[in-house]
């Protein structure tokens, strides 16, 4: 561990997703200063790798890139990207965050995003980024809308070959670099932590996570989107293009045998999203999707389903019991077709979609003193009256954070936390106490001071 | 046409006997399509919940009595419905009519005569130890062995009993047999839905245990395991009880058992429904078969928590279906091409139920049924 120094901000948000990022806007524009901790190595989160929304197929990332580039420009922003949250502590009516820095073995000041370090890796490896797809090289940008645009080295992988470290023209590769303990005193803490795939490698009776040609569904956003590992929509076991395509619904929702007994209320809507979309980029496909009942509940939902059917999606009603695979690894799905005399059918397809659920992407452990509802997200305790506030005064959450949602009430809902947060900030006390620094203060000067 | 006018104190009395967890079904399908009934004809689990819930009479009434308590559908209900559990309620309320299959009806009125399913002598329970020589009584801590009915009077497979006891009494374990005048587990008697049945025999039992000082159990079959850990409790009959592998496995462990014949077989193991699902134990009876110098082990794709069931659960045993409607043809099958030529199981039902399922694919001379203890006791013996 190197260099300690403390920073004091008003307002901490943790997590540079969708979410996060709004709350920062909304609370810089008020002339707040912000800083966020994302502890992945660019910000932008799950939207900035999706294709298109739903259900008005605008495009994901010209949405996202604008937000990230409102953050990452704003005066009254600092991000902190690849640094993780160890504790939050309640001190004189502030807060006091204990950051890790890791390292990316790449000096963030002096990178000027040439990737003459990425060129010139001899290493291959899956694109994480890519929901394993494509490669990426031991040393690389994390992906084309990545903000920073810094490259980071992947030390597990690396041969320290020091190819890098010749073709860098800013001497900004450095393999001794280290982890960074970072102390910042914060008036009022966002937590916008976001949300994960249900892990399906516990569920044996849909593969287990095995099965090459059943993929995830934000692998599929990558497949359909214009800029994805292949350009087209290539199946993983042996670059196939699908002709027939299967979205199994409930992939870990509304199941308590998988341990998620709630609806993740996007799942739905994606899955048609998706069929939607790939059906442009495939125009021959056939696409059957396995569903309970379908939860159009927002605005346009419901037509958007309605045109999904009449494009000639096929909605088969059951919940899939099991899938398989045959020798050529073409999944098999096993379900009762509840509308067809309750038969109990096996069908080939040549690519399965999980719809998979939303589980909590960060616990709070023991590192924040906010509570967990019964379902593991963090819990809002009075949900009708401060629908953004936690057990903890002044720590506020937005977006999946506190349970599943889509992308438009996200946005809502990191609106909500920063007026909240803000208010709280003038009720706590702490902008008649800063009064003074904030009449001199520039973000830059307050993000070195110490003490 | 089934009777379509909803009996509306169906689903009240199905829920007050046992089947409370009827009205959490949102009709998924999930059971149906995982209900190995339908790997070899249809029955349609969510239909019948569905028509219980309705209040209404099954289209089928013979699918009352198809569920065979694998608990696949239990263990992967997304609702946690528990299904047997309902199934037996079903089964209960039919039985009472009268309406049971002719099968189940001869097996109720053996248990009630005979104190066991098979129509055996109630003198004869205890015949299959006749060359051990085990004594009728013991010390407080040594072991009671109970061995299931199945063993005691079915000739193929008490041989599976006589090579547990050799193998536990090589290891140093004392034990001595259940009493003469015990009574089945009333397994089979519960899941058929026999309340009044399954309280007058585990009552029975629990006086004979108690008069012979049982305070530790040492069971041959996962049923009577299950039976004694979960019902026996409320009819005040509270001991150790362990399965045969476990108690064999802990022998293997400490080295009190040393299997020193090579044996030189590829063997599979076939996971019990009351063994595995019902009681989580997958890994002791494994450890037990590798102990075995010389084995090679090779797993079935339907493994511990996906083991496809013999069809012996739940009074299937004595229903007898048809040849082509046999889950454990197709798990003979599993074995063979998993290129075994030892199917290895630790419960005599499905040892039972795979012997008959040998012979109707003519396989004897490719594929042998063993229980775990024998496969040990001839690397010992």
């Amino acid at each position: 561990m190197s260099v300690q120094y403390t920073r004091e901000v008003d307002v901490l948000v943790l997590g540079g997703g969708i979410g996060g990022l709004q709350a920062a806007v909304d609370l810089a524009d008020r002339d707040l200063h912000v800083l966020v901790v994302e502890r992945d190595t660019s910000i932008g989160g799950r939207m900035i790798a999706l294709s298109k929304v739903f259900p008005t197929l605008d495009c994901a990332s010209c949405i996202t890139t604008p937000k990230m580039a409102e953050a990452a420009h704003h005066d009254m922003i600092d991000i902190l990207t690849y640094t993780e949250l160890e504790s939050v502590e309640r001190a004189d009516g502030s807060f006091r965050c204990q950051l890790r820095r890791k390292p990316r073995f790449v000096d963030e000041k002096d990178c000027i995003g040439c990737r003459l370090c990425e060129y010139a890796c001899p290493i291959l490896l899956p694109n994480e980024f890519e929901g394993g797809e494509g490669a990426r090289k031991a040393i690389y940008i994390p992906h084309s809308n990545a903000y920073p645009q810094c490259a980071l080295l992947d030390i597990d992988n690396c041969i320290y070959c020091g190819q890098c470290i010749k073709a860098c023209p800013t001497d900004a590769v450095h393999f001794a670099q280290e982890a960074e303990e970072i102390e910042v005193r914060a008036g009022a803490v966002v937590l916008a932590t976001g949300y994960e795939l249900t892990p399906m490698e516990p569920v044996r009776r849909y593969g287990a996570g095995k099965l090459p040609n059943v993929i995830s569904p934000l692998l599929m956003e990558r497949l359909i989107a214009p800029h994805g590992p292949y350009g087209k929509v290539l199946r993983p076991s042996d670059g196939k293009i699908p002709d027939s395509i299967a979205y199994v619904q409930c992939a870990g929702s509304r199941d308590a045998s998988m341990g998620v007994p709630y609806c993740s209320r996007v799942c739905c809507m994606y899955a048609i999203k998706q069929a939607i979309l790939v059906s442009g980029a495939l125009p021959l496909v056939d696409v059957t999707i396995y569903y309970m009942d379908i939860r159009a509940f927002g605005k346009g939902f419901e037509t958007f389903y309605q045109e999904a059917k009449a494009m000639g999606i096929q909605f088969v009603c059951g919940k899939v019991a099991s899938i398989s695979e045959d020798a050529e690894h073409n999944p098999i799905i096993r379900v009762e077709r509840k509308e067809e005399g309750g038969e109990v059918c096996e069908d080939t397809h040549d690519l399965v979609v999980l719809s998979q659920g939303m589980v909590p992407a960060w616990k709070p452990a023991d590192k924040v003193a906010v509570s967990e509802n019964s379902y593991g997200f963090i819990e809002v305790p009075e949900e009708k009256i401060a629908p953004t506030a936690t057990k903890l005064d002044g720590v506020f959450v937005a977006g999946t954070a506190a349970g599943p949602k889509d992308i438009v009430d996200t946005i809502v809902e990191a609106g909500a936390a920063a007026a909240q947060a803000s208010a709280y900030l003038e009720s706590s006390g702490w902008l008649q106490k800063t009064a003074a620094k904030r009449s001199y203060r520039t973000p830059e000067a307050a993000s070195t001071e110490v003490g | 046409m089934p009777d379509l006018v909803p009996f509306l104190e169906v689903p009240d009395l199905l829920v007050e006997t046992g089947g409370d967890g009827l009205n959490l079904c949102f009709g998924c399908g999930t059971c149906t399509g995982l209900c190995p009934w339908n790997l070899v004809r249809s029955f349609n689990v969510r239909l019948l919940i569905r028509t219980a819930q309705l209040g209404l009479e099954p289209e089928d009434t013979a699918d009352v009595w198809r569920c065979a308590t694998c608990g696949y559908c239990v263990a992967n209900c997304p609702r946690e419905v528990p299904i047997i559990d309902v199934m037996r309620s079903m089964r209960a309320m039919t039985g009472e009519s009268g309406s049971h299959p002719q099968t189940i009806r001869a097996m109720l009125a053996s248990q009630g005569q005979n104190g066991n399913p098979w129509a055996g002598e109630a003198e004869a329970r205890n015949g299959w130890a006749c060359e051990l020589e085990m004594p009728e009584s013991g010390q407080a801590d040594d072991w009671m062995f109970y061995a299931c009915c199945t063993q005691c009077y079915d000739p193929e497979t008490r041989r599976s009993a006589v090579a547990q006891v050799r193998v536990l009494r090589a290891g140093g374990v004392k034990m001595w047999i259940s009493p003469l005048e015990s009574v089945c587990c009333g397994c089979s008697v519960r899941e058929t839905g026999s309340v009044e049945l399954t309280e007058r025999m585990g009552r029975s039992n629990v006086d004979r245990f108690k008069k012979s000082g049982a305070r530790r159990i040492l069971t041959a079959s996962p049923h009577c395991y299950n039976a004694f850990i979960k019902d026996y409790p409320a009819w005040g009959g509270e001991y150790e009880v362990r399965h045969y592998t476990q108690v064999m496995h802990e022998l293997l462990q400490s080295g009190q058992l040393v299997p020193k014949r090579e044996v030189k077989r590829t063997v599979t193991y076939h996971d019990p429904c009351y063994l595995g699902r019902h009681n989580g134990i997958y890994d002791e009876p494994r450890a037990c078969i590798r102990a075995v110098p010389g084995v090679e082990l090779v797993e079935m794709p339907r493994n511990r928590e996906e083991s496809l069931c013999c069809q012996g659960g739940g009074g299937q045993i004595f229903m007898d279906a048809p040849a082509d409607e046999r889950f454990a043809k197709l798990r003979v099958q599993e074995a063979l091409d998993a290129g075994a030529e030892v199917l290895l199981t630790a419960c005599p039902y499905c040892n039972s139920m795979f012997r008959d399922s040998i012979k109707i694919l003519d396989a004897e001379d490719r594929l042998k049924v063993m229980d775990i203890a024998e496969l040990v006791w001839e690397s010992l013996a």
